[in-house]
């Protein structure tokens, strides 16, 4: 499969991302966005990472901007784990509702636009109660990607697209009990001082229940390429192109900067 | 092979640099196999009698037992052709005593300074299973055996000297055996790289006369040491097999184990360059 080996090898390594210099090619990364990206925190990434122990208190952001997202309570930092999607590193919540959360806070200039990421659903308990993938100080209900509080669903005003594919009705289940690229129209244009990651705000129980590699904020709204640029980067790296659309530009081959 | 240099061609046009090969590795290049370039592939039928040396040093490797030469498997590394060590009695080889490599004959002794890599296919774990020693897919092997005195094998370990299958299987990098004490292979060695059948792996070592460092697609991992202290046992080189059993009859290594590209310096190669050959044979062999 193409990219196999490549992916295999370090994340840090000098010629993972390009090989130009070696007979392969350049793969398009975020960072290929410029101003545009808003936010971007990636598990795979562990230079990005600050463990305690076997918990995360901190993740970079590596827009640029640092947006680090951290936690200083022991007790509500999510486990680092190594092969926890797909074989691949991941943050994991765990499979129960609880209070751990990552959070930025006093964040200025700040008013993101669209987000994607890589994540999965446990789904050994319900999806309710608001199962929260990212949230900010709402305002409207455009501030989250998160459950209906019953059902199979996402609430959100604005559509959620899952593998590239429109989840026209917002239904999640059962598509996102395995890896997933997410992503969803988010167009704000008021600061949002706080970025929680993996719960709604800091409310009890609202947590996230699985686990999430990747978060991606654009401050503008991209074109429907670039829209399709980041699906498809996404899918390469975590091994989810299978997910992609038939149609989907990047099913057979990665995005190339 | 056409469309693959046309491509590289355009790349460096592109770029407005030549696209680094092992060939700029200059004269520590002992040996370069490339499966890829069907040029160096003398067929007999679909089964392949000699492979030719690209580096200029003319060590080919050749097999002209008619019964022993290992099938050319067209599409085997992610669409890419490789040699294929179907059973242990399949390989080619340099059939001399001891071939050496320029200043070196894969001993991991002070002064004896050596780099291997290879892009494989570990095969399927039904490689022969040689007594005290295990099972392997071999990708290069100058050795009287797996967990023998032997000199040198890489390759994926999928049994130990018990026959009981390691779960995973591992990468590993043998450069003095492990004693011929039944599981040794696997307890001296729990530290060898994880892998699993069937799958593909750039991986290879540099030996600087003290000390190895071996990797997996880029990976450093333990190669733990082992007490066999025999470095200088003198055998063939070969594809997909051993020139021996651990004392016993017939060959180790087969198991369907594929061989796409061997690159030997009789150097240790710097960082630089050992991730310049990581990154050539992780692009050639599953990029995309």
């Amino acid at each position: 499969m193409a990219l196999e080996l490549v992916n295999n090898l370090p994340y840090d390594h000098p010629y993972r991302w390009d090989g130009t210099a070696v007979g392969g090619q350049k793969l398009w990364r975020p960072d290929e966005l410029g101003a545009s990206l808003a936010l971007w925190l990636d598990a795979e990434d562990t230079a990005s990472i600050t463990l305690n122990g076997s918990t995360v208190s901190q993740w970079d952001d590596k827009s640029g901007n640092d947006r680090h997202v951290s936690q200083a309570t022991a007790a509500a930092q999510p486990s680092y784990q190594t092969t926890g999607l797909n074989g691949k590193p991941a943050l994991a919540w765990g499979a129960v509702a609880n209070s751990k959360f990552l959070k930025a806070t006093a964040v200025t200039n700040y008013s993101p636009k669209r987000f994607f990421g890589v994540a999965d659903y446990d789904g050994s308990d319900p999806f309710s109660n608001f199962v929260t993938v990212f949230s900010h100080d709402v305002v409207v209900s455009q501030d989250f990607l998160r459950s209906n509080n019953t059902g199979t669903s996402w609430v959100n005003v604005n559509p959620v697209f899952q593998n590239g594919s429109s989840a026209s009705t917002l239904v999640a289940l059962p598509e996102i009990s395995n890896p997933f690229v997410f992503s969803t129209d988010y167009e704000q244009t008021a600061n949002r001082p706080n970025i929680w990651i993996g719960s709604d705000r800091a409310i009890t129980d609202r947590s996230w229940k699985g686990n999430i590699s990747e978060v991606i904020a654009l401050s503008v709204v991209p074109t429907a390429e670039i829209k399709q640029q980041i699906e498809g980067y996404l899918a390469w790296k975590w091994g989810l192109t299978a997910n992609l659309p038939v149609s989907h530009p990047y099913k057979t081959t990665p995005p190339t900067a | 092979m056409f469309r693959r240099r046309t491509r590289d061609r355009a790349r460096a046009r592109a770029s407005g640099q030549s696209a680094w090969t092992p060939a700029q590795l200059g004269a520590a290049l002992a040996l370069w196999l490339d499966a890829e370039d069907a040029d160096t592939i003398t067929l007999n039928g679909s089964n392949v009698s000699q492979w030719d040396d690209k580096s200029g040093n003319g060590r080919n490797h050749v097999q002209a037992t008619a019964a022993s030469q290992p099938p050319l498997i067209s599409a085997a590394i992610n669409g890419k052709p490789a040699l294929q060590a179907t059973t242990a009695a399949q390989f080619v080889e340099i059939a001399d005593g001891n071939p050496t490599f320029g200043t070196t004959d894969l001993d991991a002794i002070a002064g004896d300074l050596h780099s291997v890599f290879t892009v494989m296919n570990g095969g399927n774990g039904t490689g022969f299973y040689q007594s005290n020693g295990g099972r392997a897919g071999i990708g290069y092997g100058k050795a009287g055996g797996i967990g023998s005195a032997g000199t040198f094998v890489v390759g994926l370990l999928t049994h130990d000297g018990s026959n009981v299958a390691l779960t995973p299987p591992r990468w590993f990098v043998q450069q003095k055996g492990w004693n011929g004490v039944s599981t040794n292979g696997a307890a001296n060695n729990a530290n060898w790289h994880p892998g699993a059948l069937s799958t593909n792996a750039v991986v290879g070592m540099v030996w600087n006369g003290s000390t190895t460092v071996a990797t997996v697609n880029g990976t450093l991992f333990a190669n733990s040491g082992a007490p066999f202290t025999s470095p200088n046992q003198n055998a063939p080189a070969r594809i997909g097999s051993t020139a021996s059993t651990f004392g016993g009859a017939g060959t180790a290594g087969g198991g369907n184990a594929q061989v796409g590209e061997v690159v030997i310096c009789g150097t240790a190669l710097s960082v630089a360059d050992r991730q310049r050959l990581e990154g050539y044979l992780a692009w050639k062999w599953g990029g995309i």
